[in-house]
């Protein structure tokens, strides 16, 4: 048998999408993942670098799918990710054992999809390893499976098995009945699963030794194929080639033949198909007594043979050097894995850290920084490492992202540590003074407004109705511990309540609280806050202001001694990182407010609209 | 005069609850207090209460534990909890009472109310519900009890396509059509069910982010199910980067 049989489902290619730009799809659509979306893009991304024929960055993706599979279905279509990958190597022995795993997984998990690839995979290792009776047996269980959950790809390719099956015993007819029946399931014409079934169709005409029948429903199919890849226009010229071959017209054949090593040629120069137009090609020319042109082509044939060797040698090196540069990567993450780990635990445990955290985060960003550098160094196959390094880049990516949210984390989870000794002094001295009912209020208060920093904590953005609340709960505490008194204010644009808006949790508390602490605490005479939320520019703005001493004046104010209290530092720490990054982004301003030359107060003003 | 237990292990929490119950609910006779889930068994069984204040969180078997042994009662449950995200978003979703520790008065008051406007106590339908919701343990299994006139049903947020206010009522829109009407604020879903994938687009509606097809050119969510929900102007921009997350 001289024209190859097509095994079965071919790659999902699409022509508008090239394998390389469907990895850096991939890559992206992992990137922007939610958690409950990122093992499916992972297994994704393993797809695209396998269709992309990056084995090796596909296995360790998928291997890495599986290692953050959390249910056993998740865990069955990583195996089947793998033995996908092994199939691609020829490994068939693996695949198979990846493959048996997946089933049993799958079968665990009820998960029929899963199953029908491992099957599939299975049944394409029999036929790879001419197996035909067991794999004759796994098609006939994949039919039921692959109609259970519509999925008529694999159901064709299942028939098609079938097919190939009696094809290769001579058993014609059952074959064209299967190959017909098939091809039921192929509607689209722009298949190239369909196309591959034509031309197995075609193939058995030309057993039949039924030539013009062959040429008939070969030409039938011209249209469609036409909008096809080289490969697959380079195939349908050669297959009429080999009909017309058969049929003994050679001059016909080798029109096919030329028209065929064209196309392949210009387009995807797929070297087996070379091979086999060139080797007819110098067949025909011999058949018609062109000896010269036949001499030529023999020649030609030689040295395609020859580079086939070479590419296999040059294959089996570029596979050599991309596994070591995979294993050096793979290290890497590894690397960068556990750091993610660690820097998570040390927050578990060291919330109150602020430092200790920065410096993780540093540490983070240099690591991954100096591997960026170390693999850009190291950059001497351009497309492989570039898809390597799309890879790290989005692994440091997610770092920076988790550093960002550890940060922000940080920033506002705490009250400040020295506002929760302040009240519990103030209820001890209330206690002391046997003012239980005042003690009880205040705790009261306390508790309330701790059980809002909890609950908030969690909550990236809460209801703005709630964010009044906790700032005024927070005020009324800080206003009892005023002699004195504090006049204070929260409030709200009706119209921003009505629409029942959100806001980022515990980034104005802060604010707030250093008005109170550094603006108004040292100050003589009437004390005054007002905050309010307001719509300005289309931005959700919060403004804090304060009749108090001013910036200049407060840091000296509140240390005479030059000696900072722990609690006030901490205030400053956090103030300023969130100032800077809010800064940043230009959504913060601090305002004087000038009477003359004389400071009356502060103005802070916050932009915390999302974006 | 309404007869009540109290379960607890802590000490200092009972004796916070009972001096709080003195203060602003003065109907409120407490016949025993227990200090486990077991002791707390035999008290329900000897006492007969018609109010129960159970602790969630209890070495030895939790509030939960206790309902569950108990299989079927026949007393109103008022869970006492800290923060515990799991067990407050189970009883939420049951339609259960529950008190954040420390109890509040205004909060205990206001619960002691509903407990009174109850007259005709929780349905065993609901009951049965909760002992569902708490026996996998797991919030994605959780099941939202919502009862329609004398009918209770417990629909998996996943089947619920969107909800919108209604004033104080909101109406939850099914996939395949039923819409129900519950007592409680948008407020309160929006809430409960974003764990759960829930975008709130405007200020009367929270759509399911699982059954959202797109926004259209007018800026109105397009639901699977056909329906269409306005986003409001100020919750544009989120709502696209929600959706498109």
């Amino acid at each position: 048998m001289l024209v190859a049989l097509f095994a079965g489902v071919c790659l999902p290619v699409t022509a508008q999408v090239t394998p390389p730009q469907k990895v850096q799809l991939a890559v992206e659509a992992l990137r922007a993942a939610t958690p409950s979306a990122r093992f499916a893009r992972t297994i994704d991304l393993a797809i695209a670098y396998r269709l992309a024929e990056m084995l090796d960055s596909s296995r360790a993706v998928a291997d890495r799918a599986l290692r953050g599979a959390t249910s056993d279905g998740e865990r069955s279509r990583a195996h089947c990710a793998i033995a996908s990958v092994l199939f691609e190597q020829d490994e068939f022995q693996s695949v198979q054992d990846e493959a048996q795993e997946a089933i049993v997984l799958a079968r665990e998990a009820k998960d029929t999809l899963a199953w029908l690839r491992a099957e599939f995979l299975l049944s394409e290792v029999d036929m790879s390893l001419e197996r035909f009776e067991s794999g004759r047996t796994r098609a006939l269980r994949i039919i039921p499976l692959a109609k259970a959950i519509n999925d008529s790809t694999r159901l064709a390719a299942a028939i098609n098995v079938l097919g190939n099956v009696c094809y290769l015993r001579h058993d014609l007819d059952s074959a064209r009945w299967y190959y017909d029946r098939a091809i039921l399931y192929m509607p689209d014409a722009e298949d190239r699963n369909r196309a591959a079934l034509l031309f197995n169709q075609v193939n058995l005409f030309i057993e039949e030794e039924q030539y013009d029948s062959a040429l008939a429903r070969s030409g039938a199919m011209r249209s469609s194929i036409m909008g096809m890849d080289g490969t697959m226009i380079g195939h349908y010229y050669n297959q009429r080639g080999y009909a017309h071959f058969n049929a003994g017209r050679y001059r016909e054949a080798v029109m096919e033949f030329l028209r065929s090593d064209s196309v392949n040629g210009a387009r995807d120069n797929n070297l087996d198909l070379r091979i086999e137009n060139t080797g007819f090609l110098a067949e025909s020319y011999a058949a018609l007594g062109d000896t010269s042109r036949a001499y030529l082509s023999m020649r030609d044939l030689e040295v395609l043979k020859d580079s086939l060797n070479r590419t296999a040698m040059d294959e089996r090196m570029l596979q050599l050097e991309k596994q070591f540069e995979t294993r050096l990567n793979k290290e890497e993450i590894a690397r960068l894995d556990q750091e993610n780990k660690q820097k998570a635990e040390h927050l578990r445990a060291k919330n109150l850290q602020l430092y200790g955290s920065l410096v993780l985060a540093l540490f983070a960003l240099g690591g991954a920084l100096l591997i960026w550098r170390n693999l850009r160094q190291k950059r001497k196959h351009a497309a492989v490492l570039e898809a390597l390094n799309t890879e790290l880049r989005d692994q440091k990516e997610r770092i920076e992202g988790i550093n960002r949210l550890l940060q922000l984390k940080v920033l506002r989870t705490q009250m400040n540590p020295h506002f929760i000794y302040n009240s519990l002094n103030a209820i001890h001295n209330l206690v002391r003074k046997g003012e239980s009912v005042a003690a009880s209020a205040y705790l009261d208060g306390f508790a309330r407004l701790l059980r809002m920093v909890l609950d908030h904590s969690v909550k990236d953005r809460v209801p703005l109705e709630d964010e009044l609340e906790f700032l005024r709960q927070y005020l009324k505490l800080e206003a009892m511990r005023f002699e004195d008194g504090l006049d204070y204010s929260v409030d709200a644009d009706r119209a921003l309540l009505d629409d029942d808006l959100f806001v980022p949790t515990l980034i104005v508390q802060p604010f707030v609280e250093n008005a109170v602490w550094h603006g108004l605490a040292s100050k003589q005479g009437e004390r005054r806050l007002r905050v309010s939320f307001a719509m300005r520019d289309g931005k959700l703005v919060c403004t804090v202001e304060d009749n108090g001493v001013g910036r200049d004046a407060a840091p000296k104010r509140s240390h005479p001694d030059g000696s900072a209290s722990v609690g006030l530092q901490l205030t400053n720490e956090r103030l300023q990182l969130l100032a800077y990054k809010l800064e940043g982004t230009g959504r913060i301003t601090f305002t004087d407010l000038m009477d003359g030359v004389v400071v009356k107060g502060t103005r802070v003003e916050v932009v915390l609209s999302a974006g | 005069m309404i007869t009540a237990l109290q379960v607890d292990d802590e000490t200092s929490a009972r004796e916070f609850l009972r001096s709080r119950l003195q203060d602003v609910a003065p109907e409120i006779q407490v016949l025993g207090e227990a200090v486990n889930i077991d002791e707390g068994a035999r008290l329900i069984t000897e006492k007969r209460p018609q109010l129960v204040f159970l602790d969630v969180e209890m070495p030895g078997g939790d509030g939960f534990e206790l309902l569950k042994c108990l299989g079927r009662w026949d007393f109103e449950v008022i869970f006492t909890t800290s923060h515990q995200h799991y067990a407050i978003q189970a009883i939420r979703f049951s339609a259960l009472d529950y008190l954040l520790k420390p109890v509040q008065a205004d909060e205990l008051r206001a619960a002691i109310d509903r407990f009174a406007e109850r007259k005709e106590g929780t349905s065993p339908l609901v009951k049965e519900h909760f002992l569902h919701n708490i026996s996998i343990r797991k919030e994605e299994a959780l099941k939202l009890t919502l009862t329609h006139g004398d009918r209770t049903h417990a629909v998996p947020p996943e089947d619920i396509a969107w909800c919108e206010a209604d004033r104080n009522y909101t109406a939850l829109h099914l996939l395949d059509e039923r819409r129900f009407v519950s007592a409680r604020t948008l407020k309160d879903y929006d809430e409960m069910l974003t764990p759960f994938g829930f975008i709130r687009v405007h200020k009367s509606a929270l759509v399911n982010r699982r059954h959202v097809e797109g926004i259209d050119k007018e800026g109105h969510v397009r639901m699977r199910n056909g329906a269409r929900v306005e986003i409001s102007r100020r919750r544009m921009e989120e709502v696209a980067l929600a959706l498109r997350s």
